[in-house]
């Protein structure tokens, strides 16, 4: 009640310009909403349709009548199973080397008193501006490294990224030194420090960070077409790119018989592989948007 | 079982002495197995050694080890440019887009196809020889004049893409047989459009869209694209003229097809969405727009993607499937129907034809380093075309595990086991073959199907096969672009029909003339 109170006290006070200003907001807020919600509303609805009703032309936001057959036609998809977990694992262990190294790598950049401070952080910088490119990138994990058609390949190349280093390195930098001080004084190492002190106090950067690496290999799958060769290997994004495409090769060899998914089929893929970081997305927002809003303000 | 599996074995062993085939499998088993890696294949999916029964068959005919490269056909040159360029390559592979066959020479990737070589694949040679009526199905494997690449043959695909009729929408309007000269088809078309055809009292249907509009250039003498529409590939076709290669777009033909067209937009016969194609999901062939009671006929497919079952127990072809599921009372021949192109002032007329020579596929440098490898993989290839069991077992696996059904002469792969084509991929089949096949198999697997094809035939233009020369590099994605542009310009009357004059100047400064030269020189024409 009181907010309610407040919230209509600051509407009044608001000057004809603020309200058109305020409208203007909320328009442009409705519209972005749209945006994002209206192709996943498509997709959805898609799945849940019979294919008859998705081959009608026109949106289809809302379900007019249900159908599971694309869900069931899913769940009988052995590869789509055996990709979802290489994806979970993959993710999983994506996620801990990526927080580990980003720990041990942001924690001295982050300390005044690292010799050459400057020289190790503009290393960092340095693969921002320049990388080798995809061919000497693919020559180096094949044939020095030998990682191909191993896990490896998809978690090493990409464990620690220059412009995720420097947020979570400016994170730990505004905690403040008397913390650390006065653990030195009970004659904490810096090991001590950096997991009884910094890290604790670090939840949001690494909440976020860890988001980051979710979202990045649950999305990748050009990494895993060059580097793994084994189909019992592959990632869901690979598996559901071949799923999505199929049909669209045109080929003239017309006496093999045409069969493809249709659409409900592939949409009911897309609503299964998005749905684990969909679930993950609100327990982790309230860190989100703090842990990005510091890195920003000390960047 | 194992008793079997042992006179079986004994046979095998015995058998090599007494019949001279066998006295090849001979030649291969005497040596150590050779790795082969292979990506001579259509990745629908990836093909499995450990499961594949057919693979492993194959494996143990020619004593290799197979291992298949996969590479996303809509990432093909993305993907395979880095494997390549990195200096890996596959012994056999697909070469998807017959224009990187100079590139991939000049990279030393393709080993040269030497006449020694095609004098040990003598039932391909002669397949081709008995199949390439117009004696240029080696154009666009040959840099500098010698071979680079082997080219399959499509006996299909030699059929003119078919035009399919809503039947019941003209006889809606009091026309009881599609249309054939130019005239009727703009009687016809204007009905359609503006007599309600489907009954639903809206004024919301069309003639034609996208993929009829290369039929109409056809009535003038020429196809300079294959379709319309701002996405996918184009290639712009060639033409013969005074026995000299030239671009169809810019020939005085097309400037009376866009005369024509512009005229038909402007009345409102076209669906004024062509632009983005018909379709939009699903099978390439599939046209949204003639299933959702947009326009009246559509182009593309071919006749057997329109065929009913043919013999009990098949399926429908795959644009009648889909179309079957929008309007599940529609009958072949009834509600739609096969017509004809359209027929132009001078009695020209024709659609889009593939043509017979199918896609080219390249051995490469590696693999004809090693004379043992390169034997196995020309074999392999002459097998296809000589072995009649051997053509049916890559192709369509074996019988007796079900893979495939013989009703009524006809081969059918089994859609339970297969349901689509990533299925039977990774069984391995239609893999080793190479996609290529012998045509006069191909009439034995499914002799309806042919028959079906040819009650259907209409007249057609071929693309006309040309050598890649340096200057398209340079300048024909940009030609192409600028071509759809004013095309799409000049139907829609954004520009008028004489700006096609100017069109046809720059067209050629811009380096249209240049390539037409080289083409023509490296033809020797």
């Amino acid at each position: 009640m009181a907010f309610n109170q407040r919230s209509d006290f600051l509407w009044k006070r608001q000057t004809a310009g603020d309200k058109l200003f305020t409208g203007i907001i909320y328009a442009a807020l409705v519209l972005v909403c749209m945006i994002t919600l209206l192709p996943i509303l498509q997709v959805v609805t898609v799945s849940l349709s019979p294919n008859d009703v998705v081959g009608q032309y026109g949106l289809h936001l809302f379900p007019t009548r249900i159908s599971l057959s694309g869900y069931e036609k899913v769940l009988q998809f052995k590869p789509i199973w055996t990709a979802y977990l290489n994806t979970i694992i993959r993710s999983a262990l994506g996620i801990v080397i990526t927080q580990v190294l980003l720990a041990l790598g942001a924690y001295p950049l982050s300390k005044k008193y690292l010799p050459n401070r400057g020289f190790w952080t503009f290393l960092v910088l340095l693969t921002m501006y320049f990388s080798g490119g995809i061919v000497p990138n693919y020559i180096l994990i094949t044939k020095y490294l030998k990682l191909r058609n191993t896990v490896w390949a998809l978690v090493l190349p990409a464990a620690v990224n220059a412009y995720t280093l420097v947020i979570v390195r400016n994170f730990f930098e505004a905690i403040p030194d008397s913390l650390e001080e006065s653990a030195r004084i009970d004659g904490a190492s810096e090991w001590r420090v950096l997991t009884s002190i910094v890290i604790p106090l670090s939840k949001p950067v690494i909440a976020t960070t860890a988001l980051w690496s979710l979202v990045y290999h649950w999305n990748t799958w050009l990494d895993c077409m060059l580097y793994i060769s084994d189909a019992s290997r592959y990632v869901l994004q690979l598996v559901l790119r071949q799923i999505l495409l199929q049909g669209q090769l045109q080929d003239m060899n017309i006496m093999t018989q045409v069969s493809v998914n249709n659409d409900t089929m592939k949409m009911a893929t897309l609503v299964v592989s998005i749905l684990p970081v969909i679930v993950i997305y609100p327990f982790l927002q309230k860190y989100f948007v703090k842990g990005v809003m510091i890195g920003a303000v000390k960047g | 079982m194992r008793k079997l599996l042992a006179v079986l074995l004994c046979l095998a062993m015995i058998l090599p002495c007494v019949t001279a085939g066998a006295e090849e499998a001979n030649r291969f088993q005497d040596r150590e197995p050779i790795s082969v890696e292979w990506l001579a294949y259509n990745t629908y999916g990836q093909p499995d050694p450990a499961s594949s029964k057919v693979i492993q068959a194959v494996q143990e005919k020619y004593n290799i080890d197979l291992s298949f490269w996969f590479v996303d056909d809509q990432q093909w040159d993305e993907v395979l440019g880095v494997r390549l360029a990195s200096g890996e390559m596959p012994d056999i592979m697909k070469i998807k887009n017959v224009q990187n066959t100079s590139k991939y020479q000049q990279q030393g990737i393709l080993a040269e196809i030497t006449p020694e070589m095609l004098a040990k694949m003598p039932s391909y040679t002669a397949a081709v020889d008995a199949y390439d009526a117009d004696d240029n199905i080696w154009v666009d494997a040959m840099v500098d004049g010698k071979i680079y690449a082997l080219k399959g043959i499509n006996l299909g695909s030699s059929y003119p893409t078919t035009l399919i009729w809503r039947l019941d929408w003209l006889k809606n309007v009091g026309i009881d047989a599609t249309p054939v000269t130019i005239e009727e088809w703009e009687t016809a078309l204007r009905k359609v459009t503006f007599e309600d055809p489907d009954q639903n009292g809206k004024n919301d249907t069309y003639g034609i869209s996208n993929t009829v509009i290369s039929a109409v250039f056809g009535a003038f003498g020429a196809i300079p694209l294959k379709e319309f529409r701002g996405s996918g590939t184009q290639n712009l076709f060639m033409t013969k003229k005074d026995g000299k290669m030239v671009f169809a777009a810019t020939q005085p033909e097309a400037k009376q097809a866009l005369e024509l067209l512009a005229r038909w937009y402007a009345e409102g016969l076209i669906d004024p969405e062509f632009i983005t194609g018909e379709n939009t999901g699903g099978y390439w062939a599939v046209s949204q727009a003639f299933e959702n009671n947009k326009v009246a006929v559509m182009g593309m497919s071919m006749a057997n993607h329109w065929n009913p079952p043919l013999v009990e127990g098949a399926a429908p072809g795959a644009c009648l499937k889909s179309f079957l599921e929008l309007h599940p009372d529609a009958v072949f021949g009834e509600t739609i129907i096969p017509g004809l192109p359209p027929v132009g002032p001078e009695g020209k007329s024709g659609t889009h034809t593939w043509g017979v020579a199918g896609g080219s596929f390249g051995i490469t440098a590696k693999a004809a380093e090693d004379p043992e490898k390169l034997d196995v993989l020309l074999q392999m290839i002459e097998d296809v075309f000589a072995d009649f069991d051997y053509a049916a077992m890559t192709s369509y696996g074996f019988l007796e595990d079900n893979d495939y059904s013989i009703i009524e002469g006809v081969y059918a792969t089994n859609p339970e086991k297969y349901p689509d084509t990533a299925a039977s991929t990774k069984a391995g089949l239609n893999v080793l073959n190479a996609t290529v096949s012998n045509p006069e198999f191909a009439k034995l697997f499914n002799k309806p199907q042919y028959d079906f094809f040819d009650q259907w035939k209409t007249t057609g233009y071929m693309d006309e096969k040309y050598p890649a020369v340096p200057a398209q590099d340079q300048y024909l994605a940009d030609l192409k672009t600028f071509t759809l542009q004013t095309y799409v310009d000049i139907i829609t009357g954004t520009q008028s029909v004489d700006s096609f004059d100017g069109f046809v100047a720059k067209f050629n400064e811009q380096g249209g003339k240049q390539i037409e030269d080289e083409i023509n020189a490296a033809m020797g024409l």
